[in-house]
């Protein structure tokens, strides 16, 4: 169990995480690189409160903690390889588990480079297998692999999530699809202040700030009683069972290569909207999934004039 | 046009500052450098700034480097502003005046000159010539330790790493070049200390304190014969540590 208080200017934020893999969920710019500094040890807060297995922490030097943490922009020490590097960190603990990490993470085969000679992806990976190698309790994972093509981050994902290096993982990201794929919990952090954790599993948005940071499309700002709509909630056929639902034609028109229009109508509903190309917009009948809160209120069905 | 500007301004800026070394070996000839070796108070000032300039450079170097390391672990501003100040009023000081005010501490009636005999000694010569060096030694590593990036020893802490293990590991290897311009910077100061050394030390005399004699007793010729030798012997040192500073690039990424 990881508890984390802090009540600073910048940060205040309260949760109790178990183990297993978490995700630490937030914009750009909330909280979450100064929140892991402050868990590791790197900054220094009175407030802070970091219990590990009800083991106070907080006071402990970086080094003295249960904790490893892999930063979004790492400094490998530019005169060594990536190996001896890793080989440091492990000082001589299991390196069959290693080398079996390396595998996974494709580091094998730049082993022998130094941090200059390989790119930004490969320089985060390398930093992973690094905080791997320290072989801690609590492993922080700072957006580790946001240079990392796609298929590869979530293989590496995938692979973190089912065999649990560590105790506890906490990663961060801004990708709501992540988090809902890797993360058993969530903490959500806007502005540096959290909320309690929460399986994402089923999470809808409760306000237009927090849609749009889960990748739903649409503006209430700028249009007033619409909706904000995500592709996923858009399903082909309809499901009547399903609880607040709605059934209704859409049509989707190509602005450009990576922009469309959809319009949605019912009877009780008209909607239009921009975004990305969305594979399921492509039937006719439809379903929206109904957000649960007011401020996602419907408009009459009636389009604009003109 | 940028490159037109800086090269022929560095390249002037490299003629006036060679001026004084094309002149000194104008006027010293192979003849006069021979007459210079062959007398036996030149050797000896030479082997006198060798040894003292060796020993003052160690412990200049076992001073300034936990210095340095320590006042780049300052992480508030405004102490870092006043430890930067407090090191920049002893190079204020002309090395005269310093030598003045350090026959005070050192000089025959002080404790420190009874008991460790530094006025006049070998021992007070290093220290002065300590006094002179040390903060230019400690403001060029101190600044090339504050270019290095930070986030490398943090990482290197939250991944289980005590401090040693980080400065052995990560800084002391990186900081090499800095070390190199540091020690280069301070050997310079060393071997021309004057100011402090004529004050406290007048013997044993190392070599900037011979050519003044020299000057005085056998004028300038004489003299710039023996300015040439201090010139041979003081240049492998910052010649080796050139090398070492070619890496700076590489280390700060």
């Amino acid at each position: 169990m990881l508890s984390v208080t802090a009540n600073n200017g910048h940060l205040h934020v309260k949760f109790e995480l178990p183990a297993g893999m978490h995700a630490l969920f937030g914009a750009s710019g909330a909280g979450k690189t100064s929140l892991f500094r402050l868990i590791a040890g790197l900054d220094r807060d009175d407030t802070a409160r970091v219990l590990w297995s009800e083991t106070p922490i907080h006071q402990l030097p970086p080094h003295r903690r249960p904790i490893a943490l892999a930063p979004q922009r790492p400094h490998l020490v530019p005169h060594r390889t990536v190996r001896e590097q890793v080989k440091w960190i492990a000082s001589g603990r299991d390196s069959d588990a290693l080398v079996r990490w390396a595998r996974a993470l494709s580091v094998e085969w730049f082993w022998s480079r130094h941090p200059s000679r390989i790119s930004g992806g490969e320089l985060q990976r390398a930093s992973l297998l690094r905080a791997l190698a320290a072989d801690r309790p609590v492993l922080l994972l700072d957006e580790p692999l946001s240079q990392v093509d796609r298929p590869l981050r979530h293989l590496i994902m995938a692979t973190l999530k089912e065999l649990l290096p560590s105790d506890l993982i906490l990663f961060t990201t801004h990708d709501w699809e992540e988090t809902e794929a890797f993360a058993e919990q969530v903490v959500w952090i806007t502005d540096g202040r959290s909320r309690p954790p929460a399986s994402p599993v089923g999470l809808l948005p409760d306000s237009p700030p927090t849609a749009r940071l889960m990748g739903y499309i649409g503006s209430i700002a700028a249009h007033p009683g619409h909706w904000l709509i995500h592709p996923r909630l858009i399903r082909p056929g309809s499901f009547p069972d399903e609880g607040p639902v709605i059934a209704g034609q859409l049509t989707a028109a190509r602005l450009s290569p990576t922009l469309h229009q959809y319009r949605f109508e019912s009877d009780a509903v008209w909607l239009q909207w921009t975004g990305p190309p969305a594979p399921r917009a492509a039937g006719s009948a439809v379903t929206l999934i109904r957000p649960p809160r007011a401020e996602f209120s419907l408009v009459p069905a009636t389009p604009p004039q003109g | 046009m940028m490159r037109w500007v800086t090269h022929t301004v560095g390249g002037l800026a490299a003629v006036i500052l060679l001026v004084p070394v094309v002149i000194l070996g104008f006027q010293t000839g192979p003849h006069a450098l021979l007459a210079t070796w062959n007398e036996q108070t030149s050797r000896h000032a030479m082997a006198v700034t060798l040894q003292s300039g060796l020993v003052a450079l160690a412990i200049v170097g076992l001073l300034g480097i936990p210095t340095g390391v320590a006042l780049n672990g300052v992480r508030h501003r405004a102490w870092r502003w006043l430890w930067g100040t407090a090191l920049l009023i002893p190079l204020l000081m002309p090395p005269l005046v310093l030598g003045l005010v350090l026959a005070f501490v050192l000089g025959p009636a002080t404790p420190m000159g009874q008991w460790f005999h530094t006025a006049n000694t070998f021992t007070g010569l290093v220290l002065a010539q300590v006094y002179e060096s040390l903060p230019y030694f400690v403001m060029a590593y101190w600044g090339y330790l504050q270019a290095l990036p930070v986030a490398r020893q943090e990482e290197a802490a939250v991944l289980g790493k005590s401090p040693w293990q980080i400065f052995w590991y990560v800084v002391w290897p990186t900081s090499r070049p800095g070390l190199a311009m540091a020690a280069a910077m301070s050997w310079a100061r060393i071997v021309g200390a004057f100011g402090a050394p004529i004050v406290v030390a007048y013997h044993p005399s190392g070599l900037p304190v011979a050519i003044w004699i020299r000057l005085e007793e056998a004028g300038l010729p004489a003299a710039l014969a023996l300015a040439a030798w201090l010139l041979l012997i003081a240049l492998p040192i910052p010649v080796l540590l050139g090398g070492g500073v070619l890496d700076a690039q590489r280390y700060r990424e």
